[in-house]
């Protein structure tokens, strides 16, 4: 499969373009690392893959098709704030359930707890929620994979052990990552190749 | 170097309801010890939730009604009441806080930058740093909602430098700022100590730390496991005292990327002993049956029985 | 006991007081509230804490037959108000934006007539009585709750993890329902609650003034416009004790919104 980025130009009502003509694709199996400045646009410009905001210019393209609008997105965002990314009124496992059956296997080797399930968002730090929020989007029904700085508010060690996890997984599955991240060492660990977004493509 | 700062033993705990009314007594830091000099930057590196942040606010009396502290903290040498903190905040402690909701929604930004105040000297000051942080003129009248993150973020640094401060508390100053500006902001904090003043640095990014700090105090569910040289860091797990700090060092993604199990503690149901014994690839029996000091070693401290 | 015991069991008193009026005055013996001309005007006394009126009728009677009266018009009233509040406001927040400008014209129309003169206006055109009042103050209340709900939807609708429940392919029914209801409820709660001084207020008010129910009910705006034509008589009790009533029923409601807030509210929780 390949999930493409053609040509997106993205602005703000009023405001100038934060960038233009971004040219991005990723295919299965492969591990995109997404470096740049922050102001440069990065959550956006992976808000718009992920089919979460419409580019103002170009398109998304999944195998060559627009994302559907209903249903199960094949392309899933990881945000860098998990306390945004669960609903602070639901226990933790119906938050794991609204993605789907829950695999015991995988939220285990995640460093997930059985008992954290009955909990609330606000009983658990910004890691052990952040692994929830992983958790969520490692299914078969994923084929794409957009992680927006999901470990820069965690510690190395959580780092460490949510990366390894995704990483077997999307080798496993053959899904296709990309890695929004400003830490260099992390970026050349994990990925195949990195894009920057960097100003020539402010226009 | 003349110690500046020093917390003795401190223990921060929180009057709370759990389920239901039963309220009760959660202690969240546990017997902290951290020293600062002038001249030093001691960074303390630990992960979210482990209480970094309740330190900072402990240290400068801003922590909430239901909060309890206990232990000593001493600044040059003598002990921090709650008098005494009052009027030394902003004067000669500052905060430069976590987050952006610390600056006031409804002033201008230059004005709330150089304090209610028109002088001229204040004034120039204020532009100074506004250069020093690339916030450009046009910035200064913006309100706080206008900036972005990271132009928020400067701002509330430049706040802390336009007192003639001894000691600045840090509280995660840089997320949000890509590595160039962060490193930019971290050796602003290395001039100032180099000019004899002392630098609380708290942050999550051991990378960033180990660019510009002196020592690092390693925080573990709410207390100090061990504090460091960072020479002794970058020799890695030889240098390094304590098991979790070993792990930490091992977890980085330049060195190794592997991960110990398990997790830590919450703070409702710590460990009797270490509190990183459940995690521990040498504990023993003894470690979980009392709580462990702080000792010194090679140059350190280190809170570990088995430590070498 | 700590604080968080102590409001819960300050709302549950005060919600009992309010059900033993409200019952009394269902449960009331009719005899009790007919005139007796053997024992007309006395004044407040150990056998008639509140005395009796220029018809012989007991005053503490009247008093609690009014006030259960009251209440039972405030709650359905303000329970129809809360419910059309929530589905107004909803509908306003979760619709095309066009459905959204229609409701939000909607409120500000009936937002911007006084209260009394449309309460007065719709009582009277639907034929008065209870009946007439309790629609006038359902209709006339939900305005500023539904408001309130609008902007509580809007709001949360832009959360991402509402976004990213549709990205995991969940229905707006499913959202509407396990996000954003029980998001909604405790303002519901409260709003409700805080509804019912207003509605029992109002109803006084219309009553009052002749619009509301009919003069033979002992409802308090009718003891109290009666009592108006004594008060020059120096029969001060007449309007004073059932007065009171009034205002300690609407207070006690008062108190019961502000503890469950107090005890809903997350920022308090801890104190």
């Amino acid at each position: 499969m390949l999930l493409e980025g053609k040509n997106l130009s993205f602005k703000y009502k009023n405001t100038d373009y934060l960038f233009e003509n971004i040219n991005i694709s990723v295919e299965s199996g492969e591990i995109v690392g997404l470096v740049a400045k922050s102001g440069y646009g990065k959550s956006t410009l992976s808000k718009i893959l992920a089919g979460y905001e419409t580019p103002t210019k170009g398109q998304v393209l999944l195998n060559g098709k627009k994302l559907p609008n209903k249903g199960y997105n094949p392309v899933q965002l990881i945000y860098q704030h998990p306390e945004k990314s669960i609903n602070p009124r639901m226990k933790m496992r119906d938050v794991l359930l609204e993605a789907g059956p829950i695999d015991y296997d995988l939220i285990k080797a995640i460093g997930i707890e059985e008992d954290w399930l009955t909990r609330y968002p606000l009983e658990l730090s910004g890691g052990e929620l952040q692994r929830f929020s992983v958790a969520r989007v490692l299914n078969e029904k994923t084929k794409f994979i957009i992680a927006d700085e999901i470990s820069t508010m965690l510690d190395v060690i959580t780092q460490a052990q949510i990366w390894n996890v995704i990483i077997e997984f999307v080798n496993k599955r053959n899904i296709g990552l990309v890695a929004v991240t400003h830490n260099k060492h992390l970026a050349e660990k994990i990925c195949n190749r990195i894009f920057y977004l960097e100003k020539e493509n402010r226009g | 170097m003349s110690k500046l700062l020093e917390v003795i033993d401190m223990s921060i705990s929180f009057k709370m309801y759990e389920k239901g009314f039963r309220q009760s007594y959660t202690q969240v830091i546990n017997n902290l010890c951290i020293k600062v000099s002038r001249g030093e930057i001691l960074a303390i590196v630990g992960s979210s939730g482990s209480g970094k942040s309740l330190l900072a606010h402990g240290i400068l009396g801003l922590l909430p009604n239901n909060a309890t502290m206990t232990g000593k903290i001493l600044y040059e040498g003598k002990g921090l009441t709650e008098k005494r903190i009052e009027e030394l905040r902003g004067k000669k402690i500052a905060l430069v806080p976590q987050s952006v909701t610390y600056l006031d929604p409804l002033m201008r930004i230059a004005k709330q930058v150089r304090g209610n105040v028109k002088n001229e000297e204040r004034i120039r000051k204020q532009k100074e740093s506004f250069r020093r942080y690339d916030l450009c003129e046009n910035s200064e009248k913006l309100f706080p909602y206008q900036l972005s993150g990271g132009m928020a973020r400067r701002a509330l640094i430049c706040t802390a430098e336009q007192e003639d401060v001894d000691l600045i508390i840090a509280d995660e100053p840089t997320p949000g700022l890509d590595i160039e500006l962060a490193m930019k902001t971290l050796r602003y904090f290395r001039e100032l100590a180099d000019k004899g003043k002392g630098v609380l640095l708290i942050t999550h990014d051991i990378d960033l730390a180990l660019n510009v700090a002196d020592n690092i105090a390693v925080f573990y569910a709410g207390t100090t496991v061990e504090i460091t040289p960072v020479s002794d860091f970058l020799k890695g797990e030889e240098g390094l005292r304590h098991p979790y700090t070993k792990a930490l060092f091992n977890a980085m993604p330049q060195n190794g990327f592997k991960a110990v199990k398990g997790y830590q503690p919450y703070y409702k149901d710590l460990p009797k002993g270490c509190l990183y014994s459940p995690r521990c690839t040498i504990a023993k029996e003894e470690c979980s049956k009392s709580k462990i000091p702080m000792r010194q070693l090679r140059g350190g401290m280190v809170r570990c029985i088995y430590a070498t | 006991m700590n604080g968080r015991i102590k409001l819960i069991f300050s709302i549950i008193a005060t919600i009992t007081i309010i059900l033993i009026i409200a019952l009394v005055g269902i449960l009331m013996d009719e005899d009790v509230l007919k005139a007796d001309f053997k024992i007309k005007n006395i004044e407040p006394c150990l056998e008639y804490p509140f005395g009796t009126d220029w018809m012989g009728r007991d005053m503490l009677a009247r008093t609690v037959k009014g006030l259960s009266i009251s209440i039972v018009i405030g709650l359905v009233a303000s329970i129809v108000s809360a419910v059309m509040a929530v589905i107004i406001g909803t509908l306003a927040g979760t619709m095309p934006k066009w459905v959204d400008s229609i409701l939000g014209w909607l409120i500000d129309l009936v937002m911007g007539i006084p209260h009394l003169v449309l309460l007065i206006l719709i009582s009277f055109a639907v034929g008065r009585g209870i009946k007439g009042v309790m629609i006038g103050i359902a209709v006339t209340h939900w305005t500023s709750l539904a408001r309130l709900v609008r902007s509580e939807v809007l709001q949360i609708r832009n959360e991402f993890y509402i976004k990213l429940s549709k990205k995991l392919g969940k229905s707006n029914i499913y959202i509407l329902k396990n996000h954003i209801l029980p998001h909604l409820l405790p303002q519901f709660i409260i709003g409700l609650v805080l509804l019912f001084p207003h509605a029992i207020l109002h109803e006084a008010a219309v009553t009052f003034l002749g619009f509301g129910l009919p003069p033979e009910v002992p409802a308090i705006g009718i003891i109290l416009s009666e009592s108006m034509k004594y008060l020059s008589a120096g029969k001060w009790h007449l309007a004073l004790f059932p007065g009171l009533s009034l205002v300690a029923i609407v207070l006690l409601f008062e108190h019961i919104g502000s503890n469950i807030k107090k005890v809903l509210d997350p920022y308090n929780a801890q104190n």
